[in-house]
């Protein structure tokens, strides 16, 4: 188990070596002299030169990456150009309300995934299995700002029942007003992908012996799905759902973006159209590490579901 | 997968274009839902072909008398803040989606299959070092890695087009290597090589036919992909630039009204469901049909 744990670490720092360096190529390799940039065009000649050696840019570029590289791994992933804040902390600042955001959206795709996708497993080819399969279609259609403008339209605008802007209160209560539907919007377009893959699953683990085995036997139906046939079918689950991690960071970007609520997408989208380079530098970075360890925890939650894996 | 037929040498292409020719219709046949997607997706091109004889106005015509027009005879779909018309912004706005999706996607499944071809084939180095690299691309969000290729190097069609089909390129490649590794291990592709075929000709007219079918339907789900990643580019600030209509493009723009006007944000937005909706059906339908796993099963 260790030496798994070991090894998938190993694993996990190449790839994020690797990324550290495209980032480190996809930033300098952008047209215009990122001094100039920050400071506009009015800016004196002198005063850009200052920027140039304040930014590091008028070192060579092997200099650089060692520094880049060095500073990276132990913390310092340098200071905002807009703000002057290290951006290390602006990150840390909203990181909590990205996690609450994916965490509770995940967990309302699973809830909602995984039984729709049973039912409709056992009722293939009937009217709730299709009913269920268009559905979820339709629901992956949606890109995330779409079925948010509606969201945000029907119950924040018409209705009033939520917050227009969702960026919280002090309160539990106002907090949690202010995640609902940035939430459930993610949460039902997880829930679409969920319950594809679930059905899949399901469906080949239906027609398997051992549940042949267990109906023959007696064991009620109920037994059978949720103990016999589902946990069986939670790994390609598990997996699918650590692959989809990408599409619910682009999503949450998304989300976060038309429902005005702090996290790392409004991050990135401000630092973007500020061309905080320093800022970007360190979300591509943050954004692989949450990456990597997701897919890290997906590899271990494979040994909770299921004790026949040996962690090779 | 579909069984090897002895392919005589002369007529090679023609076997291989008429076998699939039949197998398309079959997979088409076998799930319904894979025409309705198609007629739907076949009727948007056609609208975006013809958007300059369709179109009622210009979409680019500002008319600052009629701003913010709710749907009425004139203006079908009402008029955005400068008074264009928001149904000749839609019609035109499909070209670029549809261009830029279909160039991109275009372009992933060409790179993508030939280098999980290589991969898959040569095995080895030359297989390690793509699929690190396909795995560093895979580990970005792909809508983040869009968002960065083309904030670095700004919002022209050819920008959107190259950042969307690099975060398309990895899963084509991981797509085409498993099947090639499987592939050339079967005996029709020893006697290929005992006869003295070239490794290119191997791939092109022994292997590339038998993956080809997966790697179109994922072709036809990726085009889903692609016009909502470009319209969500586009509603970040990073699509192609404005006056430009992009539907992403147009839904930023009307999210500004969106209190008082709502029907801004309604027509492109339905634009793209619908788009992306229908190529989702086609894509999912054929799957089903080329899938060994289901067609059994059924």
């Amino acid at each position: 188990m260790y030496a798994f744990i070991i090894k998938r670490l190993l694993s996990a720092l190449v790839t994020l070596f690797a990324v550290m360096t495209l980032v480190f190529v996809l930033v300098r390799i952008v047209p215009g002299d990122p001094a100039q940039v920050v400071l506009g065009d009015q800016a004196s000649q002198e005063a850009i030169e200052a920027m140039r050696i304040r930014l590091g840019l008028d070192r060579s570029m092997a200099e650089q990456y060692v520094e880049f590289i060095s500073n990276a791994l132990v913390g310092d992933w340098g200071t905002s150009m807009v703000t002057g804040q290290p951006v290390l902390a602006e990150v840390l600042k909203v990181l909590p309300w990205t996690i609450e955001l994916t965490v509770v959206s995940l967990a309302l795709g699973a809830v909602i995934g995984i039984p729709l996708g049973v039912w409709a497993a056992v009722r293939r080819n009937k009217l709730t299995d299709y009913v269920t399969r268009v559905l979820s279609l339709l629901g992956l259609s949606f890109p995330a700002f779409v079925s948010a403008i509606i969201l945000l339209m029907v119950f924040s605008i018409q209705l009033r029942w939520f917050p227009v802007i969702s960026s919280g209160g002090d309160s539990f209560v106002e907090r949690m007003r202010s995640l609902a539907l940035p939430a459930v919007n993610l949460g039902l377009i997880m829930a679409a992908y969920i319950t594809r893959v679930t059905r899949s699953a399901m469906l080949e683990v239906l027609g398997e012996d051992y549940v042949r085995t267990a109906r023959a036997k007696g064991v009620p139906q109920g037994a059978v799905l949720w103990r016999h046939a589902l946990r069986n079918a939670l790994i390609p689950v598990v997996t699918v759902v650590g692959l989809y991690l990408g599409i619910l960071i682009g999503n949450s970007v998304l989300t976060e973006v038309v429902f005005n609520r702090p996290g790392l997408g409004k991050l990135i989208v401000g630092a973007l159209n500020q061309r905080d380079y320093t800022m970007l530098q360190g979300m591509m970075v943050i954004y692989t590490v949450i990456v990597v360890l997701v897919n890290l925890i997906t590899d271990l939650t494979y040994g909770l579901i299921d004790p026949r894996v040996k962690y090779k | 997968m579909s069984a090897s037929r002895p392919v005589p040498q002369t007529s090679a292409f023609r076997v291989v274009v008429a076998y699939g020719a039949r197998e398309t219709i079959r997979a088409f046949n076998t799930n319904k839902t894979s025409w309705v997607g198609l007629g739907i997706f076949m009727t948007v091109v056609a609208a975006a072909i013809l958007a300059p004889w369709l179109a009622p106005h210009d979409p680019l015509e500002q008319d600052l008398m009629f701003r913010l027009k709710p749907p009425n005879d004139v203006f079908l779909l009402g008029t955005d803040y400068y008074g264009r018309d928001i149904l000749s912004r839609l019609l035109y706005g499909a070209r670029i989606s549809l261009v830029i999706g279909l160039v991109a996607v275009l372009a992933a499944m060409l790179i993508g299959s030939v280098i999980g071809m290589i991969a898959g084939y040569y095995r080895g180095k030359v297989d390690l070092a793509i699929m690190q690299v396909m795995d560093t691309l895979l580990a970005f969000p792909s809508l983040i890695l869009g968002l960065i290729i083309v904030a670095m190097l700004g919002p022209s069609i050819l920008n959107l087009v190259i950042a969307i089909s690099l975060t398309a390129i990895p899963p084509f490649a991981r797509i085409a290597r498993a099947p090639t590794i499987a592939m050339k291990e079967r005996e029709f592709v020893e006697a290929a090589r005992s006869l003295g075929f070239s490794d290119f000709r191997i791939l092109v007219l022994h292997i590339l036919p038998n993956i080809l079918p997966e790697i179109l339907v994922m072709g036809s789900l990726w085009l889903a992909t692609a016009i909502r990643v470009e319209a969500s580019l586009a509603f970040i600030g990073l699509g192609v630039r404005p006056p430009t209509a992009t539907w992403g493009g147009m839904i930023r723009e009307g999210f500004e009204n969106i209190l008082d006007s709502p029907w801004l944000v309604l027509a492109p937005s339905v634009a793209i469901l619908v788009v992306v909706f229908a190529l989702n059906l086609l894509g999912d339908g054929l799957r089903d049909a080329i899938d060994p796993k289901l067609r059994s099963g059924e």
